[in-house]
């Protein structure tokens, strides 16, 4: 799969486009009339300000692990893994958030617990790096049992490792300096809704991220390691160690991604807290692919259809809706593909005019 | 596998339509590729009915029948092949005799062999052409593609040569009685070399050779070994000379240049002197990030001397550098095309830009091309060499491997012969193209032939 963002934007609108007919026939088949679910969808999401709000918080997680999956994605590696790198990520935080004093204030307190969420993920997605560059195991394979390991060892660290309180399945609450603000602070008319701070920190980071890819060595070689490898290493990059930070980098962030549920929503970690947000995440890459604009476009449209599942849920079922996100990310890939291949097509054509 | 821009491909008196692997069987070509296509955890006899697997009325497979008619054909090839041995227990002689069976079971008319004697010793050279033989007086068609003048001389009835994607002729090898088949071997043998196309002229603009004598030696490799590919290579390139490297593809070409770039660490010898720019021999699959622009190609895998003290690229600085050099290859002057954009000859400049710019900035005082103007137009060649010559001027050793003799001669001081892996020849570029043809093809020493005794 190629990375380059000159043609994701076709291949972005025919997947949009295959979505929505996706979405028709579905609620057709549910005896419901596509144009009135469309229009709950709407009037649930976007429609009013608390609607609007849940948006902005569904979105969040969504576009943390997206930019994870999309840094993976430009060195060449599917970082499967951000689901798990999220679990630990959360967990971290939540229990470093909860043990530190209560009056710490919140330049201290917030870094402490971002730092610890991000290395966590991290630390966790160091095994597939290792398992890739030492001995070439595929990071697909590897970041999936890293999921799975996830999902066992954080249920695991908070019953029998005593991080949960007595009798539940979550943490204690973190102290007030790690939280972050609820976005209603600032702007009353979200009132009630949880989106917080966080989607401000995580819209920096995505412009963070895609500025790196080319203002920085790490950033750039990344991208040409994803292209053609082997020109690569030929001119001595040392490209088995790029892969591996690269990995690593893309699960630091999606251990950042629980500054949207830990500690800007919930202010404890509980058990499946945040959970699909790292699924969501490769959805988020592969339509936002390389541009900052384009995954946070992705992120709020993946956010809308969350939020839109639960506003027709009445009529149709909200799973509907990941149907709808599969969908969309098979499309946008085969479009991609198929976009890939006529442009090949007219390269080479150009070229023999060029020859004869 | 591949489908022709234009022109068409006829097999047996008739377009083949559709192109297709599938529609070449069923006329009949069989196909043995140099690198088998055998699944290995296979038995023989499965291998062979791969992909026309005999079937009975309810869709199993009928081994019992498939091996009758493998066995008739093995007969028919007069040969012993252990049908119930996996393929991963045999020798590679039986691996290319299971190979042809495979194609005569799908009743082939015509077999195509491709480079059939790289891997196989004396003995199963000699049997595969007696196999051979038996085929065509039997009625089959047999087409080898070899580079191997020996086998030629033996067993070709017919002999057509291709230089740089053209035929040159077809002509027939008169094996009558009192026919001088050695002197149809070195014709056929000049005209794949080139012969007659030497360019008055070219040599003139040449490093002084002379003045080659006691300067510094910037590269040098000492009895290198390395595995099979290469044995006890010894060269020596000295500051402001051109030095070739002749020899037919495979010979240890990309061996030597794997070690010239420290990738390869050598089994035994040793390597010395500066470390060298590589102009690679395969520049879209080495040489240049094809989708990425002329920007990040003109300066790959410097970006580390971009890089200013907080971490970030000095993109003004880049930008410059990059610049300067596709400026200087005169590749066009727009940064933002990709390469893939570019046509070969303009690929290959940005190539060489890159390799001199390093030369010229004095982080590298040897130059290493492998192949550098394969596949490339000739205002483009002559471009390329002009650059060469530049850098030995400059007073950079350059060492260049190339398969076109032409190329050498035009270019280089001196001109060493590569071949099986070992440095056979140190030659001056005056040397005749039949001398370094018989050398890089591994012929017998002229001296040692009958007809130059006497």
């Amino acid at each position: 799969m190629k990375l380059t963002s000159s043609r994701s934007l076709p291949a972005a609108v025919a997947g949009l486009a295959v979505g929505w007919l996706a979405f028709c026939v579905l609620v057709w088949l549910y005896g419901a009339s596509p144009r009135a679910m469309a229009g709950l969808v709407l009037e649930g999401t976007w429609g009013t300000s608390y609607g609007a709000g849940q948006v902005l918080f569904k979105a969040t997680p969504l576009l943390f692990t997206g930019i994870a999956v999309d840094l993976a994605l430009r060195a060449g590696l599917f970082n499967i893994g951000a689901e798990g790198q999220l679990a630990v990520g959360s967990l971290a935080a939540g229990v470093i958030g909860a043990h530190l004093p209560s009056g710490t204030p919140a330049l201290v307190a917030l870094p402490l617990a971002l730092a610890g969420a991000m290395a966590a993920g991290a630390l966790w997605a160091l095994v597939p790096a290792l398992l890739k560059g030492r001995f070439g195991a595929h990071e697909v394979i590897s970041t999936i049992m890293m999921n799975r390991i996830a999902d066992s060892a954080v249920g695991l660290a908070l019953g029998a490792g005593g991080l949960a309180l007595t009798g539940t399945v979550r943490t204690a609450d973190v102290v007030p300096g790690a939280r972050v603000a609820r976005l209603d602070t600032w702007l009353p008319s979200l009132k009630g809704s949880a989106a917080s701070f966080a989607l401000l920190f995580g819209i920096a980071g995505t412009f963070l991220v895609t500025e790196s890819y080319r203002r920085t060595r790490f950033g750039r070689e990344i991208g040409l390691i994803g292209q053609n490898a082997r020109a690569m290493a030929a001119e001595k990059v040392p490209v088995r160690a790029r892969l591996e930070q690269a990995l690593v980098v893309s699960g630091a962030i999606a251990g950042a991604a629980s500054l949207g549920t830990v500690l800007g929503y919930k202010g404890y970690f509980e058990e499946g807290l945040g959970a699909g947000a790292g699924f969501g995440g490769l959805a988020v890459a592969i339509l936002g692919r390389g541009s900052a604009v384009g995954l946070v476009f992705a992120a709020l449209l993946f956010g809308t259809l969350q939020q839109g599942g639960l506003a027709v849920n009445a009529f149709v079922p909200k799973e509907l809706m990941d149907v709808l996100t599969g969908v969309v990310v098979c499309a946008v890939a085969l479009a991609d593909e198929a976009i890939g291949r006529h442009s090949a097509m007219a390269r080479r054509t150009a070229a023999e005019t060029v020859v004869s | 596998m591949v489908v022709p821009d234009t022109g068409r491909v006829e097999a047996f008196g008739s377009r083949l339509a559709p192109h297709t692997p599938r529609e070449a069987i069923r006329r009949g070509v069989g196909m043995v590729l140099q690198h088998f296509a055998l699944v290995p955890v296979f038995t023989a006899l499965e291998n062979i009915v791969l992909g026309a697997e005999p079937v009975s009325a309810l869709g199993v497979i009928d081994l019992a029948s498939a091996r009758r008619k493998a066995e008739a054909v093995a007969k028919e090839l007069g040969v012993d092949l252990p049908l119930d041995a996996t393929v991963e227990s045999l020798g590679v002689g039986d691996r290319q005799r299971l190979e042809i069976a495979r194609a005569l079971f799908r009743d082939a008319k015509l077999l195509i062999l491709d480079e059939p004697t790289a891997v196989l010793t004396k003995g199963e050279v000699l049997a595969l052409y007696a196999t051979l033989r038996r085929l065509a007086d039997a009625g089959t068609g047999v087409v080898v593609v070899t580079h191997k003048m020996d086998e030629v001389r033996a067993h070709a009835d017919f002999v057509t040569v291709m230089r740089r994607g053209e035929v040159l002729f077809t002509r027939e090898m008169d094996r009558s009685a009192g026919a001088d088949v050695d002197a149809q071997v070195d014709e056929v043998t000049a005209a794949i070399m080139g012969a007659g196309a030497a360019k008055p002229g070219t040599r003139d603009d040449k490093p002084e050779a002379a003045t080659e004598k006691g300067r510094e030696v910037v590269l040098s490799l000492s009895r290198v070994s390395v595995g099979r590919a290469l044995s006890d290579v010894s060269l020596e390139v000295h500051a402001g000379e051109i030095v070739g490297v002749a020899g037919v593809e495979g010979n240890g070409q990309r061996e030597l240049v794997a070690v010239l770039a420290r990738e390869v660490h050598p089994d035994s010898g040793e390597v010395t002197g500066a470390s060298a720019a590589i102009i690679r021999e395969d520049r879209q699959v080495e040489g240049l990030v094809l989708d990425a622009t002329l920007r990040d190609n003109a300066v790959l895998g410097e970006l580390g001397t971009f890089t200013n003290k907080v971490g970030l690229l000095d993109l003004g600085a880049l930008e410059a550098e990059a610049a300067t050099r596709i400026a200087r290859s005169g590749a066009g002057a727009d940064l933002d095309r990709t390469a893939r954009s570019l046509s070969g000859g303009n690929q290959q400049k940005v190539v060489v830009a890159r390799a001199l710019a390093r030369v010229g900035a004095k982080r590298a005082r040897a130059l290493v091309a492998a192949q550098p103007t394969r596949g490339v137009d000739i205002g483009a060649s002559h471009d390329i060499h002009a650059r060469l010559r530049e850098a030995a001027a400059g007073g950079a050793g350059v060492l260049i491997l190339s398969a076109d003799l032409d190329e050498l001669r035009a270019l280089c001081n001196r001109v060493l012969v590569l071949a099986r892996g070992r440095i056979v020849a140190d030659l001056p570029p005056t040397t005749s193209d039949e001398e370094l043809g018989r050398r890089m093809l591994g012929v017998a020493d002229p001296n040692a032939r009958p007809e130059a005794a006497s």
